[in-house]
C-alpha cells in the first residue's frame, strides 16, 4: 500500500508540531505575561517622550543595546523555549511525540521554530510600537533591529530546547544567565562581548540604528554566529531527545 | 483490525533470533545506586504476553527501555530488530501507550489519535483514527477536548493512539488503570483479540487474574529481575505454592483446634495466638479449606472467621524472588 505522498513526507508532521506547538504555548496565561514584559521598552520610550526627551534616536539605540535586546528578548525567547518541551514533558506528551518516525533534528527544529514564532508575535510589535513612540521608523531603523531580535530569538530557541530536554528547571538556569551574564556582564564589560548571544544581536542592530553598543564583530560574523548557535542547540535537542531518559 | 494504511517506507530490519519481536539482552538500568532492572534478559513474541510485578519492580523501566524512552545502562534493546532511539521508523510498526502520557488537552479525541497516526506515516490519518477510536468505544466522544475526559477515557485515548497505525508491536503499561467493570472487559477483549491476530502485545500489570484473561505468556519480575515465566496457570500455581498465614477464630478452645490440625499434610506450624484464635502456616490453602470444617467439628468448636494473614501480592513477589535465588544459589 502506497503511502507517503511527496518528497517531503514530514512536511504534515511540521505542520502538526508547528500548530500543537504554538497553540499550546499561546492558550496560557504565560504568553500575556511575556507580552507585557516585552512592553517595558514601550513604556521607557513613552516615559522618556513625556518628560520632553528630545534625542529620539539615542534613546532607541539604549533601549535596543541595553533593555531590548540583553534582557527582553532574551527572557521571552528562554521561557518559550524552555516552554515548548517543558510542557510537553511536564504532561507526558512528550512520550507520544518520542513514538512517532519524525526525526529527531525535525522534531527538536520544529518545537524551537514554534518557540520562535511565538517569541516575534510577542516581540516585533513591541519594538515596532517602541521605534513608533520614538519617531524611529525608517526602514533601516526597523529592519535591522528586528533582523537582531529575529536571530537573537533564534538561537535562543535552539539552545533552551535542548536545555529544557536536560533539565526541569531550563527557565530558572535560563533567567540566572540572562540576569548575570547578558543583562549585566556582557552588556557593560565590553571584553564579555565575544561570548554573548545578544552581543551579536545588537551588532546586527547597530547596522540600521547608530548609537547601539555592539562588539567590533563584522555583521556577516554576527549574523553566521547567530545562526550557528540556534543549529547547534537544535542538533543538541535532537541529539539529547536520543539519549536523555525521558518520563 | 484492518490496515489503516500504514507506511511502506519502513525498517526491514530482520526480527530478532528465533522469531523475537522484540529483545532485552542482559539490560540492566541504574539509577545512582538504586538498580531498576538488573540483567534482565527476555524475548517478545506474537500474542499477548503479561508483564507483572508489584509496584517497583521494574516493568515500567522494562517497558520505557522497549518503548525507547531510555537507554539501559548495560546490555542490549532490540525492537523489531533495531535499537528504537536510534531509528524511529521502527515506531510506524510499534504502538505505545504510557502511563501518565495525556497528550495535548485542547485537542479533540479525533485531533489527537489523527494527529499522531500522521506522524506515524498514516496516509489517512482522519479515517484510521475514526476506526481506532470505534476499536476502543469512544465514537461518542469523539469531538471532545482530551482534557476535558474522565481518568478512564483518556486511557482509552492512549490506546486508540497506539493502534490507530496498525502496529504489529503494542506495548500497554497498565492498559486497566482507572477504567470501570465495563470498559475493563471491553479492553481485555480488545487486546486478547489483537492477540489473536498476530501482533505481539505486551501489557504491564500487578494483579494475576487481569493478566491472565488476556495473556498466554507471563513475565514475573521482582525487583528488577525475571523470576518467574510461563503460562498464566503455571504462574497461577508457582503463586499459589507460596506458604500463607491463615489466622482462625473460633468460638472457644482453640488448642482443641490446633491439636487437631497439626498432624495434617496441608498444615506446616501452628500456634496458638489469643484465647479464641490460632495462626498457622499452609502450603496448600486449598486442602486446607476442606480440611478445616472436619477438625472443627472433632474438636467441637464453631469457626468463626479464617482469614490470610500478609497475604499481599508482595509477600506472593518476595517469596518468588526469594525461590529464584535459592535456584541460582
Amino acid at each position: 500500500m502506497s503511502v507517503r505522498a511527496s518528497r517531503a513526507p514530514y512536511w504534515p508532521s511540521v505542520r502538526t508540531l508547528l500548530s500543537t506547538s504554538t497553540r499550546g504555548l499561546t492558550r496560557t496565561g504565560r504568553t500575556l505575561a511575556l507580552a507585557a514584559i516585552a512592553l517595558l521598552p514601550v513604556l521607557v520610550a513613552i516615559g522618556q517622550r513625556l518628560e520632553g526627551e528630545q534625542q529620539g534616536a539615542s534613546v532607541y539605540a539604549d533601549l535596543l543595546g541595553q533593555l531590548m535586546i540583553p534582557t527582553v528578548v532574551a527572557f521571552v525567547s528562554l521561557v518559550l523555549a524552555s516552554s515548548v518541551i517543558g510542557d510537553d514533558r511536564d504532561d507526558g506528551t512528550v512520550l507520544l511525540l518520542v513514538a512517532t518516525s519524525v526525526p529527531r533534528s525535525v522534531l527538536a527544529a520544529s518545537k524551537a521554530a514554534a518557540a520562535w514564532i511565538v517569541a516575534l508575535l510577542v516581540l516585533v510589535p513591541a519594538l515596532v510600537v517602541t521605534a513608533a513612540v520614538l519617531g524611529q521608523l525608517s526602514p533601516g531603523q526597523l529592519a535591522w533591529p528586528i533582523a537582531g531580535v529575529a536571530l537573537v530569538a533564534a538561537a535562543y530557541a535552539g539552545v533552551f530546547a535542548w536545555v529544557s530536554l536536560l533539565t526541569r528547571r531550563a527557565i530558572i538556569v535560563g533567567a540566572v544567565y540572562v540576569l548575570l551574564w547578558e543583562g549585566t556582564i556582557a552588556t557593560f564589560a565590553g571584553s564579555a562581548d565575544r561570548l554573548s548571544v545578544a552581543a551579536y544581536g545588537r551588532r546586527v542592530a547597530a547596522a540600521g540604528v547608530e548609537g547601539v553598543e555592539a562588539p567590533a564583530t563584522g555583521l556577516i560574523t554576527a549574523i553566521l554566529v547567530l545562526v550557528l548557535v540556534s543549529v547547534a542547540g537544535i542538533a543538541l535537542a535532537a541529539r539529547a531527545f536520543r539519549r536523555v531518559e525521558l518520563p | 483490525m484492518s490496515d489503516p494504511g500504514r507506511s511502506t517506507e519502513r525498517p526491514h530490519a530482520p526480527i530478532g533470533a528465533e522469531g523475537a519481536t522484540a529483545t532485552l539482552e542482559g539490560v540492566s538500568r541504574w539509577f545512582g545506586t538504586t538498580v531498576a532492572v538488573a540483567d534482565l534478559s527476555l524475548d517478545l513474541f506474537p500474542g499477548v504476553t503479561g508483564l507483572l510485578g508489584h509496584n517497583g519492580a521494574g516493568k515500567t523501566t522494562a517497558l520505557k527501555l522497549l518503548s525507547g524512552y531510555d537507554s539501559p545502562s548495560a546490555g542490549r534493546v532490540r525492537v523489531l530488530g533495531v535499537d528504537p532511539r536510534r531509528a524511529p521508523a521502527v515506531y510506524e510498526r510499534v504502538g505505545i501507550a504510557p502511563e501518565g502520557a495525556l497528550g495535548w488537552s485542547f485537542l479533540s479525541v479525533a485531533e489527537t489519535v489523527s494527529a499522531l497516526a500522521g506522524m506515524r506515516g498514516v496516509r489517512a490519518p482522519r479515517e484510521a483514527a475514526e476506526r481506532a477510536i470505534e476499536l476502543v468505544g469512544l465514537e461518542d466522544a469523539a469531538d471532545r477536548r482530551v482534557g476535558d475526559l474522565s481518568h478512564g477515557m483518556r486511557q482509552r485515548v492512549k490506546i486508540a493512539q497506539a493502534l490507530a497505525h496498525s502496529p504489529e508491536l503494542l506495548l500497554l503499561d497498565e492498559p486497566l488503570n482507572g477504567l470501570d467493570p465495563g470498559q475493563r472487559e471491553g479492553v481485555i477483549e480488545l487486546v486478547t483479540e489483537l492477540g489473536r491476530q498476530g501482533r505481539t502485545v505486551v501489557i504491564s500489570s500487578h494483579v494475576l487474574p487481569e493478566v491472565e484473561r488476556m495473556a498466554a505468556r507471563v513475565l514475573v519480575l521482582v525487583n528488577g529481575r525475571l523470576v518467574a515465566e510461563g503460562a498464566p496457570a503455571a504462574i497461577r500455581r508457582l503463586m499459589a505454592d507460596v506458604p500463607r498465614s491463615v489466622r482462625v477464630v473460633v468460638d472457644r478452645s482453640p488448642r482443641a483446634l490446633a491439636a487437631e490440625l497439626v498432624g495434617d499434610e496441608a498444615v506446616v506450624s501452628v500456634e496458638a495466638a489469643g484465647p479464641d484464635q490460632i495462626v498457622l502456616e499452609t502450603v496448600d490453602s486449598e486442602a486446607l479449606a476442606l480440611a478445616l470444617p472436619g477438625a472443627a467439628a472433632t474438636a467441637g468448636v464453631v469457626l468463626r472467621r479464617v482469614e490470610p494473614v500478609d497475604d499481599d501480592l508482595e509477600s506472593v513477589y518476595a517469596y518468588l524472588h526469594e525461590r529464584a535465588r535459592g535456584a541460582r544459589g
